[in-house]
């Protein structure tokens, strides 16, 4: 827990101060003026400074004022004798958290103190998500920080320069496509043309003319010759993403077309010469493609050259949160948005969601949440989808939780969910009341 | 009997005296709350240690209360003297005493203030010869003035409160005011006490300066 610092000139209430706090658990600094209090916050980290707007050598405003300029956001907490309206409105307008008048209402500030901690190690957290953010090299549109996507970079870093076709496998919503956009972008084939074709949107004839493009008259309705994909390719590069949903005579076509490097419209004769790397991609799971003759073996040798596999968004745990405020801090300059990052709530839930459609769920629930932002942090409830209500009966689970921290988070949320009710929650974890009474009477004791 | 000239004085400087009083008072009402509030987080320390069997810490936290409300007491007191000093002839009184009982209320209104007052005390015993009460409003109402001003000029300006002898009188001198000026509150005050008060010029580069002539006894 973030330490806390109280300057006041007055020793027996520093002191007395100090000792109230620290009975309640917490590491407490005191500082008698503000000259001193100031060189402590420069040299320690404090979540909140108690301080006496009147103080010897400098203020408590002014000390705050250095703090924000020195960009340190421990909370403030100002005590002062004089309630007047304008100092009150003076500190809360610098950002005070709140503001005290003597003599002091214990209760209150206690009760204030883990708050105003809250929102420090709220602001903590983000702070130190954006700093990961700068300090990662981005690649290209991608961003990651995870030991899977950093062998990513590399991989595209060694095979970008080679003409070698890649076979990208990885769930939708990986970012195969960002993948391809790098492996072209770094490549020699940078300033040629970018092609991608999802073979998946296209129904069996209209994907071979999106492929090989038509001559005029090649069938009704063919007013105009048309070039494909593979010849609008040409000297670049051609993506084709879910390849395995393509017909199989359509991959006769295309294997030959990609050995050759050429190709005929349809309804041409003129075989057509071209240059083009082929990047394409699959969500489905190869191996069972392959058995399932969904995709050919030749075709899948041909374009597996290099085969690369892109981990689904929650086996790169490392990635989730920075790629969620690199997400947040772009939707919220695109719409002017003033959002105070996430909440804890938030972040938990961030981490613990599976995120089935991956790099792309996350991010649409961030644009989501951005757009219907009043202001504020984002929290939980801004980040879900609107179709799925909150689920209460839901415990969250993180791999690496042991078995007893898992039974005590089971057990304390059945426990909530029923309201308290202790016969209920016992029957719904099979156990005894007697045995649910004693384990919630040692998790409360191991917490006190 | 008083003559109408002695009463016109007299509600002039009763005038002043309750300015200088309701200065005080207002800087006292602020000041009385940091005691109280020791006194309040000390008292929630000492239960808990009394709750713990922690006697040793109780004592030690009901000293504190006990210096706290002692504190709390005399700062009160000051203000009652002055207030209650009805019967104020001239007498003869140290010169230590004086500042004994005016230092602590001008050094209450300079913390508020932010100014840094320092006080330059006589190098020897003196005996002046004034009426106690009203001396002491005029040297509130000087050094009140004083620290006024010299508080627009930021935070811990210094301030000088220079106390030796004067020729035949004895003299307090502060840097003068900037709204102040001899024949207002502290002037009537110092004329009232049986002194009078002086503007001086600063020589060079420093500031005028207001003296409180006070004479000596025996001068």
């Amino acid at each position: 827990m973030a330490k806390l610092l109280i300057a006041d000139d007055e020793r027996n209430i520093a002191e007395g101060l100090q000792m109230l706090l620290q009975e309640e658990g917490y590491e407490v600094d005191t500082a008698t003026d503000g000259n001193a209090a100031w060189k402590l916050i420069q040299e320690e980290e404090y979540g909140l400074v108690l301080a006496d707007l009147k103080m010897p050598k400098m203020g408590g405003l002014a000390v705050f004022k250095r703090m924000r300029e020195a960009g340190l956001d421990s909370e403030i907490i100002f005590i002062t004798g004089q309630a007047t309206v304008d100092s009150a409105v003076e500190a809360m307008r610098n950002g005070a958290y709140d503001y005290l008048t003597k003599p002091l209402d214990v209760d209150r500030l206690k009760a204030l103190i883990p708050r105003a901690l809250e929102k420090y190690d709220v602001k903590t957290a983000n702070k130190r998500l954006k700093q990961q953010l700068e300090n990662l090299t981005r690649y290209g549109d991608m961003l990651g920080q995870s030991e899977e996507m950093l062998d990513i970079f590399k991989m595209i870093d060694a095979i970008a320069p080679s003409n070698a076709s890649v076979l990208i496998a990885g769930e939708s919503g990986t970012g195969k496509e960002l993948v391809a956009h790098a492996i072209h972008d770094k490549s020699g084939r940078r300033k040629g043309p970018f092609i991608a074709l999802n073979c998946g949107a296209f129904p069996r004839e209209i994907l071979e003319n999106e492929l090989f493009g038509h001559e005029k008259g090649a069938f009704t309705g063919a007013t105009n010759e048309k070039a494909g994909a593979f010849e609008l390719a040409d000297g670049g590069t051609l993506f084709l993403d879910e390849v395995a949903e393509m017909e199989p005579d359509i991959q006769v076509k295309f294997l030959r077309a990609l050995e050759q490097q050429s190709f005929r419209r349809l309804g041409g004769k003129k075989e057509i010469k071209v240059d083009i790397r082929v990047v394409a991609a699959t969500n489905k799971d190869v191996e069972e493609a392959l058995k399932e003759g969904k995709l050919r073996d030749d075709l899948y040798h041909r374009l597996a050259v290099i085969p690369m596999y892109l981990p689904p968004l929650r086996e790169r745990s490392l990635d989730v949160r920075i790629l969620a405020e690199d997400f947040l801090q772009r939707f919220a300059a695109e719409q002017k948005k003033k959002v105070d990052g996430f909440e804890e709530s938030a972040l938990e839930y961030i981490d613990t969601y599976r995120w089935p459609g991956n790099v792309r769920e996350l991010k649409n629930a961030v644009e989501r949440a951005v757009i219907l932002s009043r202001g504020g942090a984002i929290n939980a409830r801004d980040l879900q989808p609107r179709h799925t209500a909150l689920d209460e009966g839901e415990v969250h689970v993180k791999v690496g939780t042991s078995l007893e921290d898992m039974e005590r988070k089971l057990t304390l949320k059945t426990f909530a969910f029923t309201d308290g009710d202790h016969a209920k929650a016992a029957r719904i974890l099979g156990i005894k009341a007697k045995d649910l009474r004693a384990r919630l009477a040692e998790y409360m004791e191991r917490d006190a | 009997m008083s003559t109408p000239d002695d009463r016109t004085v007299s509600v002039e400087v009763r005038a002043a005296r309750l300015d200088v009083i309701s200065r005080l008072a207002d800087d006292l009402a602020h000041e009385i709350k940091n005691p109280l509030n020791a006194v309040v987080i000390n008292l929630a320390v000492l239960r808990t240690r009394a709750q713990q069997g922690d006697g040793q810490g109780s004592v030690e936290r009901a000293d504190v209360v006990e210096r706290e409300v002692l504190r709390a007491h005399e700062l009160i007191d000051r203000l009652l003297r002055l207030v209650r000093s009805a019967v104020d002839d001239p007498v003869e009184q140290r010169a230590a005493t004086v500042l004994a009982d005016v230092v602590p209320l001008l050094a209450l209104q300079a913390r508020l203030a932010r100014v840094a007052l320092r006080v330059e005390e006589p190098a020897e015993e003196v005996v002046l010869l004034a009426r106690p009460a009203t001396l002491r409003a005029a040297l509130l109402a000087l050094g009140g003035d004083a620290i006024a001003a010299t508080a627009g000029e930021g935070e811990d300006a210094p301030l000088l409160l220079r106390c030796a002898a004067d020729g035949a009188a004895f003299g307090f001198s502060v840097r003068a005011a900037a709204d102040g000026a001899p024949g207002d509150g502290a002037g009537v005050l110092a004329t009232a006490a049986g002194g009078r008060l002086e503007a001086r010029a600063g020589e060079g580069d420093a500031a005028p300066s207001r003296v409180l002539l006070v004479p000596r006894a025996g001068a």
